[in-house]
């Protein structure tokens, strides 16, 4: 049996088009992200069909610029992992169908990949030592989770969001604060000069020992807030309203992220996605995993955004465990953790 | 030379395989499902049949629309994952002039018409003249209306085939007379042999890398049209301002 497992990886599930090349699951080869924010900058948001397009004339050179820095070729390839959901459906769709037919013109298995459990296996490619189970936090533009991962390929989603995702709630208010798309980054920048204490945000926690979340209305309090300010032409300390926003979506997510770790009995905790990139939510969590006696794993900032090495290391678990994509394998725009 | 055609621009996914000029096989599906799960087993089930592998394919058509944004990309997503591995060339071939090819050598205009929603069609007008097809009106995503005033004003008489002649039949006849005749049904869909002999017609400069393919949608996004006409508005009233 060949040594070492070379894995091919495609993720177009939103506006990044990445192409990875892993070698035995957690070694990256290579892991070219295009990413097309600037091009949506300007709609406010991403727009699905302009993301697909980009999706399509991009994906050829990025499969290239890959293999090149990999340094390996086609004939190396022994699997190709690709995202097939979540995500916007259209994006999707160009990743799934070139994966499919590069897979079948190499003839070496398929394997379609969740996009949520690539976010939670970026942590296995920052710590190769890092083994489940563990509770993982998982925020971004689309999702808020509380996974307990007992294994590979076993989940629980012991929590999620009921309304807004973590991502959208910082979008919401960056607009109503005029700091543009994306929200998440330009909110934690601006927050560094803020006093997180100066507005107190109502902060819910929906009923006792539920590990579900609610943001809406922590956004709700927070367009309140800058509504009547702006009526009684009060002046705006935007840098106190974004730290004292983010300080009560951080209560929460920590909180709650502590609270399903005990009742999971798990001694490790992980942060995942795109928002877990937000310097002000690492460190809350660093502080309170130690305070409580967890030990606490992130990825880097290259790897909470979307990227294809984490679709590739969860392509080499997967494919250990026998999954297998075919012919006719379509998109699945909502896609749940653990569906297969 | 083998010669793979393949066009999902419409509701249709239909492959086919040429070998030097001659049909070795062709697969056309019109159901419900979706080109994704369409298109891939339509290919193998075609390559198998003829005994052909991905990497004895010789040249790759493409059908790149105008037609479904969505088909289109799928299409041409999976054409270049097919030739990446083994670097075939790949040749644009427009959905609606391949169609030209579902009438070989009609004595009237060949005119495709998509419904493009909203009264509009994506269509092209084509005749063949000693055994070449000319284009008469390129491609274009026009008003049936305006389609009709052009059509008209050529004054010949003119087959209809694609996915719009079921919904503006009866227009076209109203408007053209008898110059407005329907194609059969079994010629009206893209067809993968089509884009083969299409695709195989074309000056050997017209293969492109497997990089270098572009859909042909003719059409902007949704987002893109009302953002530009924002900001022709939001300059219009700059200007109005300084006047
Ligand atoms: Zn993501």
């Amino acid at each position: 049996m060949k040594k070492n497992l070379i894995t091919l990886a495609i993720e177009t599930s939103c506006d990044e088009t990445s192409v990875a090349i892993m070698k035995n699951g957690r070694t990256v080869l290579a892991n070219v992200i295009y990413s097309q924010i600037d091009i949506h900058e300007k709609f406010g948001g991403v727009v699905p069909e302009v993301a697909s397009r980009n999706h399509v004339e991009k994906i050829s050179q990025i499969i290239d610029q890959a293999l090149e820095e990999a340094q390996v070729t086609f004939d190396d390839i022994d699997m190709v992992g690709t995202t097939y959901g979540p995500g916007l459906v259209g994006a999707l769709l160009v990743g799934l169908s070139t994966a499919k037919a590069l897979a079948y013109a190499m003839e070496v298995p398929l394997v379609p990949v969740n996009h949520i459990e690539g976010h939670i296996f970026a942590n296995f490619i920052e710590y190769p030592d890092l083994e489940p189970p563990f509770l993982c936090l998982v925020v971004s533009g689309g999702h808020t989770h509380l996974v307990h991962v007992m294994d590979y390929g076993n989940y629980e989603i012991m929590g999620k969001t009921r309304d807004d995702a973590a991502g959208e709630a910082y979008d919401k208010v960056a607009r109503t604060l005029g700091l543009g798309y994306p929200g998440g980054p330009k909110i934690d920048k601006m927050a560094r000069e803020g006093n997180p204490e100066a507005i107190h945000f109502t902060r819910t926690y929906l009923e006792k020992d539920t590990f579900d979340f609610s943001f809406s209305g922590i956004k709700s309090g927070v367009l309140n807030y800058v509504n009547s300010a702006r009526q009684k032409k009060e002046p705006l300390n935007l840098p106190d309203i974004a730290a004292s926003f983010q300080a009560s979506v951080i209560d929460v997510l920590t909180t709650k992220t502590i609270d399903a770790a005990r009742k999971a009995g798990v001694d490790k905790v992980a942060l995942a996605g795109g928002v877990a990139a937000n310097s002000a939510l690492r460190q809350a969590l660093v502080d309170k995993c130690g305070q409580e006696g967890f030990e606490f794993f992130y990825p880097s900032l290259k790897l909470c955004t979307d990227n294809a090495a984490m679709i590739g290391c969860v392509a080499y678990y997967d494919y250990l465990s026998g999954i297998r994509g075919d012919l006719n394998t379509n998109a699945v725009p909502n896609l749940k953790i653990g569906d297969k | 030379m083998l010669v793979l055609g393949i066009d999902t621009s419409s509701s249709s996914a239909s492959v086919a395989l040429l070998d030097d000029g001659q049909l070795l096989g062709e697969v056309l599906v019109n159901s419900t499902k979706t080109h994704s799960q369409k298109l891939l087993p339509i290919i193998d089930q075609l390559l198998c049949n003829c005994d052909v592998k991905v990497k004895d394919l010789d040249l790759i058509g493409v059908a790149t629309g105008p037609g479904s944004f969505t088909g289109v990309r799928i299409g041409l997503s999976t054409a270049k994952g097919l030739a990446h591995p083994f670097n075939i060339p790949l040749v644009e071939v427009s959905t609606l002039e391949a169609m030209g090819y579902n009438l070989v050598f009609a004595d009237t205009l060949v005119c495709p018409i998509f419904d493009a929603r909203r009264d509009q069609v994506y269509t092209r007008v084509m005749a063949w003249e000693q055994g070449l097809l000319k284009t008469i009106i390129a491609d274009e995503n026009c008003l049936i209306d305006e389609l009709m005033d052009q059509l008209e004003a050529l004054a010949r008489p003119v087959t209809f085939i694609g996915d719009g002649v079921l919904k503006f039949e009866t227009r076209l006849k109203e408007r053209l007379g008898e110059r407005a005749i329907m194609a059969p049904q079994n010629t009206r869909m893209p067809r993968g042999s089509s884009v083969a002999q299409c695709a195989f017609d074309k000056p050997e400069n017209a293969r492109r890398k497997y990089d270098d393919v572009k859909a042909n949608y003719l059409r902007k996004s949704e987002a893109e049209r009302t953002y530009e006409e924002n900001q022709q508005a939001g300059q219009g009233a700059e200007l109005s301002e300084k006047e």
